[in-house]
């Protein structure tokens, strides 16, 4: 802790302030009891000790990463057979029950953990969470659902089941990086959506302006959005300003239109001014209180930083 | 506001004598309450692979003690009821807020000897406490309860482990040996609290806990009226945690943690006291630590 967040944070304890938004709910005990305790039972392996993924397991890359300290990372998608994604609001598709999704992270070729989400039941809030901790010798990985400090000595943290909800839980979908912004047109797969949003689903701008808004989708809007659900409810991760990051299929016209350039301009991004802008200074820091993102990682994305401010230097004043 | 409207409350009705320093003057043929709060940052070894700390930042780690007395011929017999409510810092980063309580304490003591050395006045104390195996641990599957009781005992700098140490039936006995003028006190306590273990504390099962773990602890205070109706003490401490109630996921099969404190009180009146206070650990495992507090006593007659 650095001292100006020793007193920042000594200030608000004093001042009796715990509506705190990084305070986020423990996990539901019995979503967590439904689901498997061991990764080779959730069906993301066909064969874990050889290591081949099950053919009902669909890999997909989201065109915009989020930022996990360097992790190397995989991701697949399950949804049961015969079920189909409703991609009527093609901003935040209601998955089926059943579904699941999986996440695994490793470190210089060290798996460290496999994340999942699981649907397991058919409302909006049906969602189940929890990460699965590789064994040393790989054989299987274990639920863990109070997260765990560097298990594998990469420096990795795994989240706890209940903080899964610090990042999921800022979209009415729950999952962020299956959506047509990040599939974008080569990678919607029609078997498994209702409809195929229509459109190119090309990010507006320049390059260094894609890249821009699509890293601050990608790590940014799952909080700063304006359509969290469950408004009122738990602070957790809800920053509660009209900040919006997030990119929407009917708002890529140009950049101007997105939520991004409407919101953030001229607020915490000052156009041409890298060092003036609050979004620069917020994301350059780990400090504990004024870090961006607040979870989840522990180092700067440098080349990101550096990709922002070009952005930001290159904005008319 | 409304919280620092009921602190505020809190210490109002509180009483004399904060336990630690003025535990003898319960023995008066009085009887009175106090109650204290602590807040700060708490860094606390833990005990399960995976989990090593209970952190908690300077965001809402409290700790409140209730003590309560009433004299009974040469004895008095008391209460202590500790609460940990606090922020648990989880591993990706956010926080859980969790309210758990420790383990009660009924105790009894006494002064079995009394005297003068020149111009001060000697006293000897003897306490024995009996927890009741209460603690809330919570939910194996979270663990954060025992996390909020970790990080409450870390407030406390391990002095009080037996309040917050929970799946263990805690026996204490403590001496205190006090020397006083009209306006210096010099005290020393001893404390010997011994842990049984009655089970696990919906600990994983691969966690190494004892059948007994022993905590003594010394304490040293001196205490000054620098002014009129204001006291000034410092002191420090040292904890010996060993065998430790519960092995550390690195081994360890117990650590020392030394300290240090401070306390500013003010005398409102012949029954009321109020006090602010500051500990701060040194080394030792609860490395990170800082508290401040703030408490009040009241006695009657």
């Amino acid at each position: 802790l650095t001292v100006r967040s020793r007193i920042a944070l000594a200030m608000l304890a004093a001042a009796g302030c715990d509506d705190f938004f990084y305070v986020c709910p423990t996990a539901d005990p019995a979503k967590l009891a439904a689901m498997p305790a061991t990764l080779s039972e959730t069906g993301l392996y066909a064969d874990i000790e050889t290591g081949q993924i099950s053919p009902d397991a669909r890999e997909y890359q989201p065109r915009f990463e989020l930022w996990s300290d360097a992790a190397t990372k995989q991701r697949w998608i399950a949804v049961p057979e015969g079920a189909r994604i409703d991609t009527t609001d093609p901003d935040s598709w209601v998955f089926p029950a059943g579904t699941r999704v999986f996440k695994e992270f490793s470190f210089a070729g060290i798996r460290v953990e496999t994340r999942l989400l699981e649907k397991l039941g058919p409302g909006e809030a049906d969602w189940g969470a929890v990460s699965y901790r590789w064994r040393a010798d790989g054989s299987d990985a274990d639920s863990v659902a109070n997260g765990a400090v560097d298990p594998a000595g990469t420096g990795h943290d795994i989240p706890g089941a209940g903080e899964c909800a610090g990042c999921h839980g800022g979209r009415r979908s729950f999952v962020l990086g299956y959506s047509a912004i990040q599939l974008g047109p080569d990678q919607l797969d029609p078997e498994l959506l209702t409809e195929v949003p229509g459109g190119d689903l090309a990010i507006p701008g320049d390059p260094g302006e894609v890249a821009a808004l699509g890293y601050l989708h990608a790590n940014c809007g799952n909080c700063h959005n304006q359509e969290r659900p469950g408004e009122g409810l738990a602070p957790c991760m809800n920053p509660d300003n009209e900040l919006d990051f997030w990119l929407r299929v009917d708002r890529l016209g140009s950049p101007e239109q997105t939520p991004t350039y409407e919101t953030a301009i001229g607020f915490k991004v000052t156009p041409g001014d890298p060092d003036g802008s609050r979004l620069i200074e917020r994301v350059s820091s780990r400090d504990l209180f004024f870090r961006m993102p607040p979870l989840g990682s522990d180092r700067v994305d440098r080349d990101a930083v550096d990709m922002l401010r070009r952005w930001i230097a290159g904005l008319e004043p | 506001v409304s919280r620092i409207a009921a602190a505020v409350a809190l210490i109002a009705a509180a009483t004399p004598g904060e336990a630690r320093a003025d535990e003898t003057e319960i023995l008066d043929g009085r009887y009175g309450f106090s109650a204290r709060m602590r807040v700060g940052a708490a860094a606390a070894p833990f005990y399960v692979d995976g989990l090593p700390e209970a952190r908690s930042e300077f965001t809402q780690a409290r700790t409140f003690v209730l003590a309560a007395w009433i004299d009974a011929g040469r004895y008095s017999i008391g209460a202590r009821l500790p609460a940990a409510p606090s922020t648990v810092r989880q591993p990706a980063g956010s926080y859980a807020d969790e309210k758990s309580v420790g383990n009660p304490e009924l105790f009894v003591e006494g002064a079995p000897w009394r005297g003068a050395a020149g111009p001060a006045a000697i006293t000897v104390a003897l306490r024995l406490g009996v927890g009741a195996p209460l603690a809330d641990h919570g939910d194996p599957d979270t663990l954060i309860k025992s996390r909020a009781l970790a990080i409450s005992d870390a407030l406390d700098g391990w002095l009080d482990r037996e309040l917050y140490v929970p799946g263990v039936l805690p026996i204490t006995g403590s001496l205190w040996i006090t020397a006083a003028t009209s306006s210096f006190e010099l005290g020393a306590r001893l404390k010997a609290p011994a842990l049984i273990r009655l089970n696990n504390a919906s600990l994983p099962p691969d966690t190494r806990t004892r059948p007994i773990g022993l905590t003594p602890s010394a304490l040293v205070r001196a205490a000054l009226t620098a002014i009129p109706r204001v006291e000034i003490a410092a002191g420090a401490w040292a904890v010996i945690s060993a065998p430790a109630p519960v092995e550390l996921p690195d081994g360890r099969d117990g650590a020392v943690q030394p300290g240090v404190e401070g306390r500013i009180t003010a005398r409102i009146n012949a029954a009321l006291r109020l006090f602010a206070e500051g500990a701060l650990p040194i080394g030792g495992p609860l490395d990170g630590t800082a508290t401040l507090g703030v408490g009040a006593s009241w006695r009657y007659p």
